[in-house]
């Protein structure tokens, strides 16, 4: 059991053949800037995100804190989701992915400065993004409230750097492919094409007004199931696996969470919009798809277990898969609340309330951010030839944000079933939204505190990151690992 | 799942299906589809409207829904009644047309009363009330005003935030601006108090102007129910 333990520095020092070493040292080596290029200024944003999220937060209970206009909740509220999702969590994922696929196909991408204009493109586009929707530029369609002039450049420098996962597959030797590799294709695939598509309607296509709110809601959904779960996947698919030194459970499995995940991502979103002037099947249709998500999520999770299963001791001492089995419990939990919020019973109750808020901080920070966590701490030793300073520091960011993570998800979801019962109450037809206001209050406090301890959590991350990336991390063979270091320390 | 040309056409048809139906298909059917449509004069019980003009009576004013998304509304505030059935949006006092003690119930909102908006705000979330029909229930232009300068001053636990970026102020010289949301006196260099007022900018009052053209409860024509295959009673 404890033999196991070695696996983490295993592949990279011993037990393997001498030419597979100096391979994967060339890979990583080959890769190593576009992809800390990525991981650093993905964990500004982070820093960035959660200031700005913690500000949004507490303005619901302190509504005339920091009263000037570029802060008010209506901008900082959707500039801090954005910074979240395009300026961290879709670059963290990039180059989680560039490093994956480099791996999985032993093949070094070519043009690496390309990589690295494209990174700096679409960090200048994310600044000028979330700049404008603090100075009052935003567009007030949801999770796309950057100024539309961006989208054309981000869409762009995406491209080119997801365009490195479909080169590289092509470049792998013959043999098996991992389902990670398929997990990293589908979203070089999917997200250019729901990205390019909404872009494109909600901007340049006269439509009508209400089919364009329909395609946004669907939008949303579709960044969640099409970007943040399959990325989140590629990386849980191949560390557990990895860390652990034993194959994933089962490839049918694999298969059936891949194209369950396929066949349905792409209706979900319009479910947000029951009862309203949407035609009625678009709703339904959302609705429908989302609750069968859950086949392919069983598989997914059915899979993990099966691989886990007995290895509990290894998991509780490497931080990689601390972070990662952390959000695999997220990401049952998310497709429970996605399939709650979809039925027609519980779903209008919780519209329109944080519940919603509640699904996509379960998405984009308890499952996505702590699956993207564990892979940047199992991959950046390995890209800098140095050790994570010190458990301590991982310790602590793990725990600040499980707590913050889960427990910010968590409340919302709470307390949009408590708000909408009450405002869905028919007893309450008369009632101004006093109540609901207050019972809220108490969750939305929790909110605050909550991001307030993922800052400090962030900013630990990016600290230590930056010091890793200065190459000033521990010289040794031995991997950071968690319990034995905390006690010794 | 070896060959990259068998996953790619893999994705392709399963990701076109939801692509054509959800996205494409409606957005392409409504556009240039809807058109306003004249009431009928004829009489209700004669199976007319028994009223003139046309449907939608009332579109949003386009300048001010500019400030409307700029401020961020969205994220708080949700502009659609939701359907007799689902929540208790119908039912809701002041959420229709009727400001009445006890209003009957109000009907959904219909893709006609979002008739040339760029976009239908319908909403992230509804921290506050439903805004559909926030035309009928405001009342004169100035409590407008002091509820979007100092949202507290109308109910203590309200958190919708202040848009005091959107008033300016000016010195008063002899008497106090009509359309004031508040007056301050201080001193000035010279010893001598002196008053600034807060006024309104062209940009709260179009914003005003926005909030006054939502009024999205007129009977929808019998003619348009009947194009749709529906009875009258049915979402009324």
């Amino acid at each position: 059991m404890i033999e196991k333990m070695a696996s983490e520095t295993q592949h990279r020092v011993g037990g393997s053949a001498p030419e597979d070493v100096l391979e994967r040292a060339a890979v990583d080596a080959g890769v190593r800037r576009p992809v800390l290029f990525l991981f650093l200024s993905g964990a500004g944003w982070l820093v960035i995100a959660s200031l700005l999220s913690l500000i949004a937060s507490l303005k619901f209970h302190a509504p005339d804190v920091m009263d000037v206009s570029w802060l008010s909740y209506g901008r900082v509220q959707p500039a801090a989701t954005n910074a979240l999702l395009y300026g961290w969590a879709i670059q963290v994922g990039l180059g989680v992915g560039i490093w994956i696929m480099a791996r999985l196909s032993r093949s070094v991408p070519k043009a690496v400065w390309v990589l690295e204009g494209s990174t700096v493109v679409w960090n200048l586009a994310v600044t000028f993004g979330v700049i404008g929707i603090l100075g009052g530029g935003q567009t007030a369609m949801e999770w796309m409230e950057m100024p539309a002039a961006v989208w054309p450049v981000m869409l762009l420098s995406f491209v080119l750097v997801a365009s490195t996962f479909v080169v590289q597959f092509r470049a792998r030797r013959q043999g098996p492919t991992f389902v990670s590799q398929w997990y990293l294709l589908a979203v070089a695939f999917w997200f250019p094409w729901l990205f390019l598509t909404t872009n494109v309607v909600l901007h340049h296509v006269p439509g009508s007004a209400v089919t364009d709110a329909a395609t946004n809601s669907w939008y949303v959904l579709g960044m969640v199931y099409l970007f943040l779960v399959p990325m989140g996947l590629a990386v849980t698919h191949y560390l557990l696996p990895k860390v652990l030194g034993k194959p994933l459970h089962s490839y049918q499995l694999g298969l059936i969470g891949f194209w369950g995940l396929a066949a349905l991502g792409g209706w979900m979103g319009a479910q947000k919009l029951t009862g309203g002037p949407v035609p009625t099947g678009l709703p339904a249709l959302a609705g429908m798809a989302s609750i069968l998500l859950l086949i392919p999520a069983i598989a997914v999770l059915l899979n993990h277990w099966r691989t886990a299963r007995g290895c509990g001791a290894i998991i509780g001492r490497s931080p990689s898969l601390r972070f990662t089995v952390f959000a695999l419990f997220s990401f049952a939990v998310l497709a429970l609340t996605t399939v709650l919020l979809s039925t027609f019973w519980l779903g209008q109750r919780a519209q329109f309330t944080q519940a919603w808020e509640g699904l996509q901080m379960m998405a984009l920070v308890s499952f996505y951010t702590m699956a993207m966590f564990g892979a940047i701490y199992f991959i950046v030793p390995r890209l800098t030839g140095c050790e994570w300073l010190s458990a301590r520091f991982i310790g602590s960011h793990f725990w600040l944000s499980a707590w913050g993570a889960g427990f910010l998800s968590m409340l919302l979801i709470a307390s949009g079933f408590a708000q909408g019962g009450l405002i869905n109450d028919p007893a309450n037809w008369n009632q101004p939204l006093e109540e609901p206001l207050m019972v809220g209050r108490g969750y939305l406090i929790g909110r605050t505190l909550m991001w307030a301890m993922m800052l400090i959590g962030n900013l630990l991350f990016f600290g230590h990151l930056a010091l890793m990336a200065l190459r000033l991390g521990r010289r040794s063979s031995e991997p950071t690992l968690l319990g034995h270091a905390e006690h010794a320390a | 799942m070896n060959d990259l040309r068998r996953i790619f056409l893999g994705l392709l048809a399963t990701f076109a299906l939801p692509w054509l139906i959800i996205v494409v298909g409606p957005t392409l059917s409504y556009q240039g589809g809807l058109a306003p449509v004249p009431y009928n004069r004829m009489a209700v019980e004669a199976g007319g409207d028994g009223r003139g003009g046309q449907y939608p009576a009332s579109i949003a004013h386009s300048t001010g829904a500019l400030l409307y998304a700029k401020e961020g509304c969205v994220q708080c505030h949700s502009q659609m009644v939701r359907a007799g059935g689902v929540g208790i949006d119908t039912w809701r006092q002041g959420w229709g047309a009727d400001q009445g003690e006890r209003p009957g119930p109000t009907r959904q909102t219909r893709p006609h009363d979002y008739l040339w908006e760029n976009y239908a705000y319908l909403g992230i979330a509804r921290h506050g009330p439903d805004l559909a029909n926030v035309g009928y229930r405001l009342g004169e232009r100035q409590s407008v005003h002091m509820r979007l300068y100092s949202p507290r001053s109308l109910h203590r636990w309200s958190n919708m935030p202040s848009y005091k970026h959107l008033y300016r102020r000016q010195a008063v010289q002899g008497e106090v601006p009509a359309n004031a949301v508040d007056i301050v006196t201080v001193r000035g260099d010279d010893g001598e108090d002196f008053q600034w007022a807060y006024v309104p900018t062209e940009e709260a009052e179009l914003l005003v102007d926005y909030l006054y053209s939502l009024k999205r409860a007129e009977p929808v024509p019998v003619a348009l129910m009947e194009q749709l295959g529906e009875s009258r009673t049915q979402g009324d």
